[in-house]
């Protein structure tokens, strides 16, 4: 993965073309890198969820809306960060998109400040959805490398129980566990037990479907 | 106990004794004829002349007449049969049978048709005071039918071959009933007619005048006619003193005054012929009986003529009265000024409150003057001197005056400087031979004020009901604002980033500034547009594109039409000319319309929200067609026209106010707006205006 690399996009999807000039400058002039959309159709077709980046939309748009921009792209599993600009906005649209998970809801006019604060913060919540992301999937691969011995043995070190007690369960000699021990350590690049009782915690959490943490 | 003698079963007894009473009631006036028949017959014998086969006033005839006049005519056979038993008993011993039936037919043709031509001819057969009866009376009853019967009469002597003076008989039978039946009939009738209605009572000092009239007349004549000469004969100037007496009954005892004088007269010189005295002893007793004859025929017709004369003139004076008290009336109880104009154009005549609007109005007012001055002159004078509402009135005075038109009217302002007020005159031909006008002031400014206070309602009211349009849009202008405003400054603060950032580019720091000038100039037209729309400003009559304010409106509710997710559609017909009407209306009804379809379709699946904006040029009516079509729930047939009335509101929420103003829009412009629709599938709402349309 080259993402690490490169500069993070703010993509912009607005339907007046005023506002896309406008606000590219003015991010552009911030050292923001600005892609501009005139509609959620034109940003949808081609977008690589991959890429870094945050959204920058309108609500209020001829075809698809910003709100429905951010259910399809939640329905596709694409959790990138929203920011909300709109002219008209009303309490119960931002009720609903701070609940479907968007970073702000500004109104326009949008003070250039404010704007860029809230991508940050929404370029900051990628960047860390990407490395949980990144975290997680090596450590889901670092999982698949344990035999199912070694796997079991970790079920019971993270709940704490001791290596007597594991060869008690499984019907091992206490020094065979030990050996598993430190296998298990070693596939996971752990030092103790206590960074291994986070790992496994944060790939139960991941794998129960709770939502990424704001 | 209540009876209903209506349905009380009649008995044999009552209704013999009931029909017992009709025939009396039927039998009586024949019955009582006759005997005057028979009297009168007796009568008639006196007064004959011993020598000649002459009566001087034969009676029977005029009463058989009188009778007939006043039966119904289905019983005029009982009449004539009640009289036949009499006129023989009268005649039959000296004179033979033959003879006596001849005479009885020869009467009972007269008298029956006397009173049929009587009958026939007169529009009031009964009424002897009006000169059409009296002249019929005379001609026909009293002279054509006596003369055909007396010829039929002795045409009968000669076929039964009875001896008689032919021409004689006729001549003399002719005049003397002449003579009773121009005197006793309308006598006859009248007195009858008279008890029959039972007039109030008559008052004494008529009595008493009556009485001395009579007895001034009577004892004239009976020195004129009956006393004896006493040697040389009496001046033939005598002849003339009962006259003025025969006018005095004429004029105070009308008809029955002038009649009963005559037939007094007529006796008196009769029964002084016979004894022989008087002026019309002169020579052989017929050809006195027939000069005297004579006499009552002439002053008979006078004096019954001159009564019947008198009744009219006074008729046509009780009417002429009555419409003069009428039109005093009417013109004085009119609250309009109403003046009378000669063909001159001088007034004649003023009512009460013209005089009463003359003595209150502003002493330069031109029209203030009254009878007897000239209207015409007044109006020419203020014409002259440049008064407009004298112009206008003297112009409209002599196109009626000159008969180029038979009614005119026009409106005008009091002059400034006076107390502000609207008068209507009206100009009226006045329809008689010499012309003239009638001119009718009417204060008006009641209704102009109430006029203007409507238009300035109706005003209102389209103006509040545009900014409820606009109330519902303000999120969506809030919008089409902040758009722009977001542009400027998202611009601004970019140049504010480079110029600190040290990194200015001319070229894009000038770019920036051109983009700032044209968000501003969007955002001050978004203003504009609202604020005209939201101004309460007058009808202003321009000549409007409805393509480009279709244009507008869209552009208006840009942001509300993305909001509701509705779709539009537009077919303009280019060649659609301009219409003479009100920018910001026609804005208002296309935006109304425009919400209203958004309203319809709300509760529409998203891909469902269409709607066309049409405009179509109409070169035959001569008008511009906006419709708009929307896919909504659409409207009930029934509800069609009522939609369009106040305070009908299909929406939950709506004040009905919406369509009703739109209509009313639309008349102003003295155009049509309507409604059409399958309910499920959509409405479509049309607004033709004119062309060349002309605001109210």
């Amino acid at each position: 993965m080259n993402r690490n690399h490169q500069q993070p996009t703010v993509f912009l999807v607005d339907d007046d073309a005023s506002i896309r000039t406008a606000l590219k400058r003015a991010l552009t002039a911030e050292g923001f890198v600005v892609s501009t959309f005139e509609s959620a159709d034109a940003f949808l077709a081609g977008h690589d969820p991959a890429t870094a980046g945050c959204l920058v939309a309108d609500v209020a748009m001829p075809g698809m809306s910003g709100l429905e921009l951010q259910s399809v792209l939640a329905k596709r599993g694409c959790g990138r960060p929203i920011v909300f600009v709109t002219a008209r906005g009303s309490i119960p649209m931002s009720v609903q998109a701070m609940r479907a998970g968007a970073v702000t809801f500004l109104s326009k006019p949008v003070r250039l400040t404010e704007l860029v604060a809230a991508i940050r913060e929404a370029l900051e919540r990628d960047r860390r959805d990407h490395e949980e992301r990144a975290l997680l999937s090596d450590l889901e691969s670092r999982l698949t490398a344990l035999t199912s011995r070694e796997r079991q043995v970790l079920e019971l070190i993270v709940i704490g129980k001791l290596n007597k007690q594991i060869a008690a369960e499984l019907g091992a000699a206490e020094k065979t566990i030990k050996v598993h021990r430190g296998r298990v350590m070693a596939k996971l690049h752990v030092r103790s037990v206590a960074e291994l009782v986070t790992l496994t915690s944060r790939v139960a959490g991941r794998s129960a479907g709770h939502p990424p943490a704001g | 106990m209540a009876i209903d003698v209506s349905s009380a079963p009649s008995y044999p007894r009552g209704t013999a004794v009931r029909s017992i009473a009709q025939i009396g009631q039927v039998i009586a006036p024949p019955v009582a004829t006759a005997l005057a028949y028979l009297l009168a017959a007796k009568a008639g014998a006196w007064l004959a002349f011993p020598s000649a086969p002459v009566s001087a006033l034969w009676a029977p005839n005029a009463i058989l007449l009188a009778a007939l006049l006043l039966a119904r005519r289905e019983h005029w056979w009982i009449y004539l049969l009640a009289i036949l038993p009499f006129h023989f008993f009268v005649q039959l011993p000296e004179i033979p049978v033959t003879r006596v039936a001849i005479q009885y037919f020869a009467n009972c043709g007269e008298a029956v048709l006397g009173a049929w031509a009587i009958l026939q001819l007169c529009p009031h057969p009964r009424r002897f005071d009006r000169l059409r009866t009296v002249v019929v009376l005379i001609l026909m009853a009293g002279f054509v039918a006596p003369a055909v019967t007396s010829l039929a009469m002795v045409g009968a002597f000669a076929l039964s071959g009875i001896d008689a003076d032919y021409a004689l008989t006729t001549v003399v039978r002719t005049i003397t009933n002449t003579f009773a039946i121009s005197a006793l009939v309308p006598l006859i009738v009248h007195g009858v007619d008279g008890m029959k209605a039972a007039r109030q009572q008559v008052p004494l000092w008529r009595v008493l005048e009556a009485v001395l009239l009579t007895i001034i007349l009577a004892a004239v004549c009976i020195l004129v006619f009956a006393m004896p000469a006493g040697g040389s004969p009496r001046p033939a100037a005598w002849l003339f003193a009962p006259l003025p007496l025969l006018a005095w009954a004429t004029i105070r005892f009308r008809v029955p005054g002038a009649c009963s004088a005559v037939l007094l007269v007529g006796a008196i010189s009769t029964w002084g012929v016979l004894n022989g005295h008087g002026p019309f002893d002169v020579a052989n007793p017929i050809e006195n009986a027939l000069s005297i004859v004579a006499f009552h025929v002439v002053i008979c017709v006078t004096f019954v003529f001159m009564a019947a004369l008198l009744e009219e003139w006074r008729h046509a004076s009780r009417a002429l009265g009555v419409s003069e008290g009428l039109h005093a009336a009417v013109l004085g109880s009119v609250h309009d000024q109403i003046a009378v104009l000669d063909n001159a154009g001088t007034i004649i005549e003023v009512n009460e409150s013209w005089r009463r609007a003359t003595q209150l109005a502003h002493p330069a007012r031109f029209d203030r003057i009254l009878a007897g001055e000239s209207y015409l002159d007044a109006c020419a004078r203020a014409a002259e001197s440049g008064q407009r509402a004298a112009v206008e009135h003297l112009a409209t005075l002599r196109d009626v005056l000159d008969g180029r038109e038979t009614r005119c009217h026009f409106e005008y302002q009091e002059p400034a400087g006076m107390e502000p007020a609207w008068i209507e005159v009206t100009v009226e031909k006045l329809r008689r031979t010499e012309g003239g006008a009638v001119v009718t002031r009417t204060d008006i400014s009641a209704r102009k004020r109430a006029e203007h206070e409507a238009r300035v309602r109706q005003q209102q009211l389209t103006h509040l009901g545009r900014a409820a349009v606009l109330g519902q849009l303000s999120g969506a202008f809030a919008h089409e604002l902040n758009q722009p405003l977001t542009s400027i400054l998202g611009n601004a603060e970019a140049a504010l980033r480079m110029i600190a950032g040290g990194n200015v580019d001319p070229k894009e720091i000038t770019e920036i500034l051109r983009d700032i000038v044209h968000d501003d100039l969007r955002a001050s037209q978004v203003i504009d547009r609202l604020r005209a729309l939201l101004e309460k400003g007058d009808l202003v009559r321009r000549p409007v594109d409805l393509n480009a304010t279709i244009r507008e409106v869209l552009d208006l509710a840009k942001g509300e039409l993305i909001t509701r997710h509705v779709h539009v559609d537009t077919v303009l017909d280019s060649r659609a000319p301009v219409v003479m009407a009100d920018r910001v209306q026609m804005q208002q009804v296309v935006l109304n319309l425009l919400m209203n379809s958004c309203d319809a379709m709300s509760a529409m699946p998203v891909a469902d929200r269409r709607v066309q904006l049409s405009t179509r040029f109409l070169p035959e009516e001569s008008c511009v067609e906006f419709s708009i079509k929307d896919g909504g729930c659409g409207v009930q047939d029934g509800e069609l026209d009522r939609i369009f009335q106040p305070f009908v509101s299909t929406k939950p929420h709506g004040m009905g106010m919406g369509l009703a103003i739109c209509r009313s829009v639309a008349e102003a412009h003295r155009g049509h707006l309507w409604a059409e629709s399958t309910p499920g599938s959509g409405a479509t709402f049309h607004l033709q205006v004119p062309v060349g349309g002309v605001l109210q």
